[in-house]
């Protein structure tokens, strides 16, 4: 029987922005001025935030999740490697998700490939490593010469696997990163290797480059509902085309999470943070008022066949609102993103989500933008102890009837 | 007014033919290509009623098929000579547009003897310090919907008719749409990475080209700076500079006429 995983999720916001921040600044990205940057406001946050960590993993969750993004306001974590580190030394139990490096960034994706598995040795064998590509303002922010991305990110990933479990020296001799000698210390703890973990948004090629290799999905999007039992169909399908099994854990998505005693009282301690975060730590990124740095021509992360769906979706269509385009309580409810209420409240809510999606990995973000320390964690603590009970008991009944090829694997282990 | 397809070492490339008289290659920049605007081609029409014009879109542009192993401008460069190899073309007069412009430089300087007069109009392509070459891809992600900056960057009146029209904030179809989205990715191949549009060499190498040069620069580019058009007069043995007051970057757009009768009266 194997029930969900629910992962704490934390983007590391800046939390310290002017009130007339959104009127002023036209992106939370690559051009939003650093001399907004308060040092002494900031001293201790980088300690809170892990700290935030940490404290899911006392609470049972079955991991922390960290990302990577660069010159921003929307996370603090140019370097999750750096953090992962850091919570090698403060955890016990739950795995390290770097979701992920972004090795078209890198001169040589072997330091990825040392970094993790120093990590993995550190975590006693935690690590699941994820790879992306990186979005539109990682393209600016770091000169991605974008139309190879996508071939540099596959070309790493393989270079990266290879190097944990084929003895070496060896030489690689692909088109990106030719190498003579490949031959990593230390080589990770687990084996064959970490879990891999590639994010995507339902392209078609992406899938399939994750389905052949038998790696995890992760849908990034932030709006929740018939588009995520799509993909997940879809994805299931890839695998299947590709000799693979698809289990609900070959599939993550992102959602968020506020729990309080009441509907009524979740709303009124978490708006703060939450419209924090959608004014500001979205702009740039999943709003349309702003500089978009996600979704316009001259972002040229996309591939042919993203950028031909995008222009079908309807928010390519002026009236396609975005997750951060939300003004009220009612439009975020719309989005299923972002689950606010009562424990009973967001199990519900999560359980219809679950039910439909079969999804396996729920990475669920607790702290919004300039969210009080002891919000999140109360946050968290009413999650683990009223909500996370019975999604476990539920979802793997639930897995158990609709996957009933997870017992024999688990069997076969 | 013709297009054909042609084969380049397996790729497709479209060519736009139009006119009689003496063969000019015309390499085309980010708005001025056959194809993308109906109507489009005042310039090409000008010159066509003295040459015979022939006018490849770059790959991943309009007709031609994408190159994937298409890496930097040297790479341009090659896949032009293969080009003019495929159409018969040993040496030919070229007309070069924006970063058309800067390809018709490389060539000039590295392949001489392929090119005989050369007109560069508005080219980027020079490396000279503190005189940088607009990011022309930050400017087209749209702000609050709206792409105003590209606008700005590519003409003199940002706000006038001809930017709008070229240029629109809503494209009217997903095909205008591809169009638009594959042009920026094939100049991303050569432009978005640094060097940003530029070429570190190319200004000590223009020396090798002896033949006849143009240089043709909008009064107000706000791409490339002025001071580059300088750079090539300076450094191409044999050049004429000419500057079109009241023009921005997309000088050929905003007075087809008075480019043409430089760049016609220069190679008659």
């Amino acid at each position: 029987m194997q029930p969900v995983r629910m992962f704490c999720w934390h983007f590391m916001a800046y939390p310290h922005l002017p009130d007339d921040f959104d009127k002023n600044n036209e992106s939370g990205w690559v051009t939003v001025p650093n001399k907004l940057w308060d040092g002494e406001k900031s001293r201790g946050l980088y300690q809170e935030y892990l700290g935030q960590l940490a404290y899911a993993d006392e609470l049972g969750f079955d991991g922390m999740v960290l990302n990577e993004h660069h010159q921003n306001i929307y996370g603090l974590m140019p370097s999750p490697n750096l953090l992962a580190s850091a919570l090698t030394q403060i955890t016990k139990n739950g795995k390290i998700v770097v979701l992920g490096n972004l090795p078209p960034l890198y001169l040589n994706p072997l330091r990825v490939a040392e970094e993790y598995a120093m990590i993995d040795n550190m975590s006693n064998g935690r690590l699941i490593a994820g790879f992306a590509v990186g979005g539109g303002p990682e393209a600016f922010n770091y000169n991605v010469p974008s139309p190879q991305g996508r071939r540099r990110l596959w070309e790493a990933i393989d270079l990266i696997v290879k190097s944990w479990t084929d003895d070496g020296p060896f030489s690689h001799e692909g088109p990106c990163y030719p190498m003579r000698y490949v031959n990593i210390w230390p080589k990770p703890l687990q084996q064959p290797h970490p879990d891999v973990w590639v994010p995507g948004s339902r392209s078609i090629e992406s899938m399939a480059e994750v389905a052949k290799r038998g790696y995890c999905y992760f849908l990034s999007s932030r709006s929740h509902g018939g588009g995520t039992r799509m993909a997940a169909k879809e994805f299931a399908g890839v695998m299947k085309d590709h000799g693979k099994t698809y289990t609900p854990f070959k599939m993550g998505v992102l959602l968020s999470v506020y729990v309080s005693e009441t509907d009524e009282q979740a709303r009124a301690e978490s708006q703060e943070g939450i419209f924090y975060f959608l004014r500001n730590c979205l702009k740039g990124h999943l709003r349309k008022e702003g500089r978009s740095m996600t979704f316009g021509p001259g972002v040229p992360s996309q591939s042919l066949n993203s950028w031909e769906a995008f222009l079908d979706s309807s928010r390519a269509a002026a009236g396609g609102d975005l997750l951060g385009d939300a003004k009220d309580w009612a439009d975020l409810e719309s989005k299923n993103s972002i689950m606010v209420g009562s424990p009973e409240t967001v199990r519900k809510k999560l359980w219809e989500f679950v039910e439909d999606a079969k999804v396996g990995n729920l990475l669920i973000q607790f702290q919004f933008g300039n969210m009080k320390d002891e919000l999140a964690r109360k946050s968290m603590k009413l999650f683990a102890e009223e909500v996370m009970p019975a999604m476990r008991r539920d979802s793997a009944e639930l897995f158990a009837k609709d996957f009933p090829m997870l017992d024999e694997m688990e069997a076969a282990l | 007014m013709s297009l054909r397809n042609i084969d380049v070492q397996g790729r497709t490339v479209q060519v736009y033919e139009a006119g009689t008289g003496n063969p000019v290659l015309y390499l085309h920049g980010i708005a001025d290509m056959h194809g993308l605007v109906d109507e489009n081609c005042a310039f090409h029409d000008a010159l066509a009623e003295k040459f015979s014009v022939i006018a490849p879109a770059m790959p991943g542009c309009v007709g031609s098929d994408e190159d994937n192993s298409l890496e930097g401008i040297d790479d341009l460069r090659f896949h032009t000579l293969e080009v003019m190899d495929a159409l018969g073309i040993d040496r030919i007069d070229i007309v070069g547009n924006c970063v058309g412009g800067w390809l018709a430089a490389e060539i000039a300087a590295h392949n001489p003897e392929r090119v005989g007069k050369l007109a560069i109009i508005s080219a980027p392509g020079l490396f000279i310090s503190g005189e940088q070459i607009g990011d022309l891809f930050m400017a087209v992600q749209p702000l609050n919907g709206k792409i105003d900056d590209i606008r700005h960057m590519m003409f003199a009146d940002g706000n006038g008719v001809l930017a709008e029209e070229w240029i629109p904030d809503q494209l009217t179809g997903k095909l205008q749409g591809m169009l638009r989205y594959k042009t920026f990715r094939c100049i991303a191949r050569f432009g978005f990475k640094p060097p940003y549009f530029y070429d570190q060499k190319l200004i000590d190498r223009l020396y090798r080209f002896k033949g006849d040069s143009l240089v043709v620069w909008g009064g107000e580019d706000s791409f490339v700076p002025i001071s580059h058009a300088t750079g090539y007069g300076e450094n191409l043995p044999n050049a004429t500079i000419e500057i079109i007051d009241g023009c921005g970057h997309a000088v050929q757009l905003e007075a087809p006429d008075a480019v043409a009768e430089k760049v016609t009266g220069f190679l008659s």
